[in-house]
């Protein structure tokens, strides 16, 4: 599901190359230019606000957003992402 | 080197602002003229920045005045600047373009005494410094979201980077260094020579290197944001041509009298992070030695990115128009015509842009 949203995102407000479209969840974006520097704020930037977590500027590194895959394998790693996708009642 | 991906190309500096004049000339004056601007950075300027200030910029212009003498193609490089006149309007470029061409290497010349009077805390060059508007900068880094300074390829502006850092505020440049352009046509004795000459001098006076946009390096404008959310200063120049990867984000903007093509990063980088855009510009007065820096309010951003940017680019229009010789780019073609100021031209003058 977050593949999904973060995929669109990218789409949307990232990919100036139509061509390149659909996107898939292991397309390279950093290596591939999808995403450059700016772009990478912008897409640290709408994960934090998307999934209310913060990320400290040392975990953004390219093995964490080299592609949608390691994004979604990236924000699971985290407690607070983690604790995020907990239902209501398995939290209580 | 890489091709430089994003959209800034903020660091260059007075070692190439004759590039297109090197490509175009013969070996030996290349040769004559690299020797002789190594010797100016290592021995002369140095030496010169010890003596008072009025002499040290005494011999500053001396030496700009030989490095204008010097020129391999002079009288091509005049032409140059009348073409640019009567492309630009007079309003930039004066009739004596002698003159004009004669004060932009003195300027350039002064500019590395300016470097070599960081010394210490900077005190040397400070004393010949007046700050103005520094208030707004201390009203912007109330709101604790940092402050973005945008300046141009204009004047002494990393020596005034450096003078904003002494002063009490924690400063960070975006910006290449101007050899890392093209270090494979530099020995490594050169490019050792660069960063001891002149990053070493900047650096001693910032919050942390240079973030150096080149290709790969996709976290400069995160780490920047991470300065600003230290409520720190970052800086950077938007007037350099986009390069090719940036073109497809590059806008149009009212720019010395044509429509000018740039990119609006630093926009965007204000609007992601929600820090102050303030522009900061350095000229010098009449004497060569004093000059003003002047940090202007913030610019309304108000959700409109594109008006936003065009405010960027109508302040550096103003600073040229007011102080054309403080401008870096007038000899430097390849930035010219990646502008749209002048007509694309031979493909062998842009050796900035490959």
């Amino acid at each position: 599901m977050d593949d999904a949203v973060i995929r669109d995102y990218i789409s949307r407000e990232l990919v100036r190359d139509p061509a390149i479209l659909p996107l898939e969840n292991s397309t390279p974006l950093l290596d591939s230019g999808v995403v450059d520097s700016l772009g990478l704020l912008r897409l640290v930037v709408f994960i934090q606000d998307q999934f209310g977590i913060v990320m400290d500027d040392l975990d953004v590194v390219p093995e964490h957003f080299a592609s949608v895959d390691a994004i979604c394998a990236y924000l699971r790693s985290r407690p607070d992402y983690a604790a995020a996708e907990q239902p209501e009642d398995a939290r209580a | 080197m890489p091709v430089p991906e994003t959209e800034t190309r903020t660091a260059s500096a007075p070692v190439a602002t004759d590039s297109t004049v090197e490509a175009d000339g013969s070996g030996e004056q290349w040769k004559l003229r690299r020797g002789g601007r190594l010797a100016y950075w290592a021995a002369i300027a140095p030496l010169a920045a010890m003596l008072p200030a009025g002499l040290s910029y005494r011999v500053a212009c001396a030496w700009g005045d030989l490095t204008y003498r010097l020129l391999p193609d002079r009288p091509a490089e005049l032409e140059h600047l009348r073409r640019l006149r009567e492309a630009l309007g007079a309003e930039l470029i004066p009739e004596d373009v002698e003159t004009f061409a004669r004060d932009f290497w003195r300027f350039r010349a002064c500019e590395v005494m300016d470097l070599m009077k960081l010394r210490g805390r900077a005190r040397p060059l400070a004393k010949l410094v007046e700050l103005r508007g520094i208030e707004h900068l201390e009203q912007a880094l109330e709101q604790g979201r940092g402050a973005i300074l945008c300046s141009a390829h204009f004047g002494s502006y990393l020596g005034a980077f450096s003078l904003i850092h002494t002063s009490g505020f924690p400063l960070t440049n975006i910006g290449r260094w101007d050899w890392n352009y093209h270090r494979s046509e530099l020995s490594a004795f050169e490019r050792r020579f660069w960063d001891l000459a002149y990053a070493r001098r900047v650096l001693r006076h910032r919050q942390q290197p240079n973030l150096e946009p080149w290709q790969g390096r996709n976290q400069v404008a995160v780490q920047a944001a991470a300065a600003l959310h230290r409520n720190e200063v970052v800086t950077l120049c938007s007037d350099p041509a986009p390069i090719a990867a940036d073109r497809a984000r590059a806008v149009e903007a009212p720019f010395l009298g044509r429509r000018a093509t740039l990119v609006p990063g630093v926009v965007t980088l204000a609007e992601l992070t929600g820090a102050p855009l303030l522009m900061a510009f350095c000229h010098r007065l009449d004497d060569y030695r004093h000059q003003v820096l002047e940090i202007s309010p913030p610019i309304p951003i108000d959700g409109d990115a594109d008006a936003a940017f065009e405010r960027c680019v109508a302040a550096m229009d103003a600073a040229i128009r007011a102080h054309p010789r403080e401008w870096y780019f007038w000899f430097q073609r390849d930035e010219l015509e990646g502008l749209g100021l002048l007509p694309a031209g031979n493909p062998s003058d842009r050796r900035h842009r490959q």
